[in-house]
């Protein structure tokens, strides 16, 4: 019962901010429809602004990640809810990125029925779902790592980060003679399964959910020592 | 009890980590992008041992994720232009099953050809093109250009009468070729290898008279230079010694 008062609690808070985006895309939207009524250029507007829409889902979904650690750690905390029961309430929470897919979606789709044409607004890939899940559990992990960390860990971290980086210059670079475009490919194997600007679907949705499930295992060994601070 | 809360999100993370490499050097062509400016530097002598064992890394990644990308590595690979590299080290030093490999890869490449795909770069494989930065060739001479390839390969592997049989369809195919750039360029390829490597005297004669018969044919079909115009014969054959040497680079 206290998992599902957790849920609803998140989902209350994710859904009102996803109001607050999408009542300004609406806004826009019907401005766009209004201004270019008179030339006609209602739908060149509206496709400018439902393709970037997409991009913004993104952000959007990096946001709740990081609005959804701190407040809600405290509050459950403190109102009896285990650690685990906090971290599979996010973990349930991550279906609200799909509601803001599927609600861009419908917009999308009311707009360029007023236009008079379907075809013309690009129409969106499901990948957008898996894309918008990971960038919140980013965001998620960000918050944990900035909030619930030692000040010494977080030291330790980026430590080791930049000792990293300066190793691979060290050996990568001076020894090895390489080309440090090399970090370029690999990002892009790893995420798109392609060096040439193609995007493998398969690969892509394999990548993105290695990287939720990254993000959420570390959230996890967080949230699991993490301190309540005042 | 505390330490089970652990242990499950640990196992998960070190999974996913080991899922991403996996998915970056096996199931990708990083490991080829990687090594590659080692293999094209100037002043590194090539070590083909090292750049077989990369290409290794090509084939398994295309067995996993077969699509454009982990293709082309292999498709560079099996191009027998490498042939005029490896001929500077002798025939024995080609690695084993490279021509058996260079046919079946090359296959796949023809076949998008001819199936009227401007490039490998985009073949049938599921893909979306953010930023292409591919040089396309007109389509017929991409075809021959593959089709000689692949002839090129049969040839070398042995496969002497599949080689002219397939050698006649991409006559057939050039005939009616209106691309600028096409086919004496590219035909001289195949034949080049084909005369330095024929095994009698017939075979000789054989290509001999397939270059005459193109010479014939683009002579009255094009405006040829006053240099090309004046030859009987459009292709300069090279013996085995003198590609060895390294005439023609």
């Amino acid at each position: 019962m206290k998992l599902l008062n957790a849920v609803k609690f998140r989902y209350i808070k994710l859904l009102k901010l996803a109001a607050i985006f999408f009542v300004l895309i609406l806004v826009m939207s019907v401005a766009a429809l209004i201004s270019g009524h008179k030339d006609n250029s209602s739908f060149e507007m509206l496709d400018a602004i439902y393709t970037y829409v997409y991009y913004l889902l993104g952000a959007l979904a990096f946001i709740f990640g990081v609005i959804s650690y701190k407040p809600e750690l405290k509050l459950f905390l403190q109102n009896g809810i285990s650690r685990q029961s906090i971290h599979l309430s996010f973990i349930l929470s991550l279906a609200v990125n799909a509601v803001t897919v599927l609600a861009a979606m419908g917009l999308a789709a009311v707009f360029s029925l007023a236009t008079g044409s379907l075809n013309g607004i690009e129409n969106p890939k499901p990948i957008i779902i898996l894309v918008c899940i990971a960038a919140m559990s980013i965001g998620y992990c960000l918050a944990a790592i900035l909030y619930s960390l030692k000040p010494i860990t977080k030291i330790i971290i980026v430590g080791a980060l930049v000792f990293a980086v300066l190793m691979f210059v060290l050996i990568w670079i001076v020894k090895m003679q390489g080309d440090p475009s090399v970090l370029l490919y690999a990002l892009y194997c790893f995420l798109f399964g392609s060096v040439t600007g193609f995007v493998y679907m398969g690969h892509l949705a394999i990548a993105l959910i290695c990287v939720t499930v990254i993000n959420l295992s570390l959230s996890h060994i967080i949230i699991n020592r993490a301190e309540i601070k005042k | 009890m505390k330490s089970k809360y652990m242990i499950i999100p640990a196992v998960l993370l070190v999974l996913a980590v080991l899922c991403s490499v996996f998915l970056t050097v096996y199931a990708s062509p990083f490991v080829y992008n990687a090594a590659l400016h080692f293999f094209t530097k100037a002043d590194v002598k090539p070590d083909l041992n090292k750049y077989n064992k990369v290409v290794r890394f090509g084939e398994k990644a295309y067995e996993i994720s077969p699509n454009e990308s982990t293709l082309y590595p292999l498709l560079n690979y099996y191009n027998p232009s490498v042939m005029m590299l490896l001929s500077c080290y002798g025939r024995e030093e080609i690695p084993k099953d490279y021509f058996e490999n260079g046919i079946k890869y090359k296959k796949t490449e023809l076949d998008f050809a001819k199936a009227g795909k401007k490039n490998i770069a985009m073949g049938p494989y599921q893909a979306l093109n953010i930023n292409s930065v591919w040089y396309v060739m007109p389509d017929k001479t991409y075809v021959l250009d593959v089709w000689t390839q692949y002839i090129t390969l049969l040839y070398l592997n042995g496969e002497t009468d599949k080689a002219f049989s397939e050698l006649d369809s991409a006559i057939e195919f050039y005939k009616p070729c209106s691309d600028r750039d096409a086919p004496v360029m590219i035909f001289r390829l195949p034949f080049n290898i084909m005369y330095a490597f024929a095994e009698n005297d017939e075979q000789r004669d054989k290509v001999t008279a397939y270059e005459l018969k193109i010479t014939e044919w683009t002579k009255a079909n094009r405006k040829l230079s006053e240099e090309y115009a004046s030859r009987d014969n459009l292709y300069s054959n090279f013996t085995l010694e003198q590609l060895r040497e390294g005439v023609g680079e």
